[in-house]
């Protein structure tokens, strides 16, 4: 009863305005107050220093549509963080070499990551994305190829609003990059019967409304990622 | 009245703050180091891998422009350095101990593979109507 009275007082003066909280603070001298204070700096710094799950870096060939590569991180995320993986994004170009991730995977997109290059469309069986294998090991080295995905796709490469034909391929490439990460962050060669780990994907599966990943997909992944 | 409960409550607040600077101080361990390949020439976007031995926890960075990369906050202990990337043979340094407070520095030379590393694991994609009768669409434009 003492404890859970003591908590409510407590609760009242935690809506305290801000400068009355200060101003008592203040108060309590500075022996406090520095190491309060360099805790909570240290406790800033744990956060923002944790290595985050699973950084990607992209590199792009070209320049890129900035509504398509939005798009592309928005889809990808989506469908990653439905089976618990948490992408942070950031570029090749910019790597300090000093950031660390729990995973990380280098993504290389080829060609031209925008619509309106008027590609001739084609019937093909193409390859949109792959990952780098060597002696049996999955490499953490993906490329995901934008004209092929323009070619296949006509409907956003002759887009009339450009800026919609760019945000469709974007979400077509967060697909296919979501579907090579699944490569890359599990290590595996296997391609799952159905859903987006299957290694066929028709065009309109690649349009539709949603495609996710089965349940069983990503059962392997390591917990540190999770 | 106020001033004086919150003066009572800083100090228990005090001491876990303390309890989360000790760790953060502890671990300002780091690895830095540097990829070239065989000719000294820097190696830029090689995943580079720390791995503590006792506990398996890993750390992944990139090494940068000039092959230069850095794990700072490591904890202290016996780590094993992986790098990969296409093209190269994947190379480890086992042994490489982080005492607290200390940098380890390596230089990593990686030698060309002699077989250039396959890429598989393809996502294809195929227009409907070359095997599938379902869910098949017609395109606007014609296909050549």
């Amino acid at each position: 009863m003492y404890a859970a009275s003591q908590w409510d007082r407590v609760a009242r003066r935690s809506t305290l305005p801000c400068r009355d909280t200060i101003t008592v603070a203040a108060g309590c001298g500075p022996m406090l107050r520095l190491p309060l204070l360099g805790g909570l700096f240290a406790l800033l710094a744990r956060v923002v220093m944790a290595a985050s799950p699973v950084g990607v870096y992209l590199e792009f060939e070209g320049p890129p549509s900035q509504a398509a590569v939005e798009a592309m991180q928005h889809e990808a995320s989506g469908i990653l963080g439905r089976v618990g993986i948490r992408i942070t994004w950031r570029l090749v170009s910019e790597n300090q070499g000093n950031e660390p991730f729990e995973r990380l995977v280098v993504v290389t997109l080829t060609g031209k990551c925008a619509c309106g290059g008027l590609l001739k469309p084609t019937r093909e069986i193409l390859v949109l994305g792959t990952t780098a294998v060597a002696d049996g090991r999955v490499l953490p080295y993906s490329q995901v190829r934008c004209d092929a995905i323009r070619r296949l796709l006509p409907e956003i490469e002759f887009a009339s609003d450009r800026r919609l034909g760019n945000a469709a391929l974007g979400r077509v490439l967060g697909r296919v990059v979501a579907h090579e990460l699944y490569h890359a962050v599990l290590g595996t060669v296997h391609h799952a019967a159905s859903g987006l780990a299957k290694g066929f994907q028709t065009t309109v599966e690649l349009k539709s409304d949603e495609i996710s990943f089965e349940g069983g997909d990503w059962e392997l992944q390591p917990a540190s990622i999770k | 009245m106020k001033s004086t409960l919150l003066c009572r409550l800083y100090p228990a607040a005090v001491l876990p703050c303390l309890w989360l600077c000790l760790p953060a101080m502890a671990q300002d361990s780091r690895i830095a180091g540097r990829i070239t390949d065989a000719t000294g020439a820097a190696q830029a976007t090689a995943v580079v891998t720390a791995t503590r031995l006792d506990s398996g926890s890993t750390r992944q960075v990139l090494s940068n422009a000039q092959g230069r990369f850095q794990l700072d906050r490591l904890p202290p202990g016996d780590y094993r350095i992986d790098v990969v990337k296409p093209g190269f043979k994947p190379l480890s340094r086992y042994g490489v101990g982080l005492s607290p407070g200390s940098t380890a520095s390596v230089e990593l030379r990686m030698e060309d593979a002699a077989v250039p590393g396959t890429v598989t694991e393809s996502l294809l994609a195929y227009v409907c109507g070359l095997s599938v009768g379902s869910g098949c669409e017609t395109f606007d434009t014609p296909l050549p």
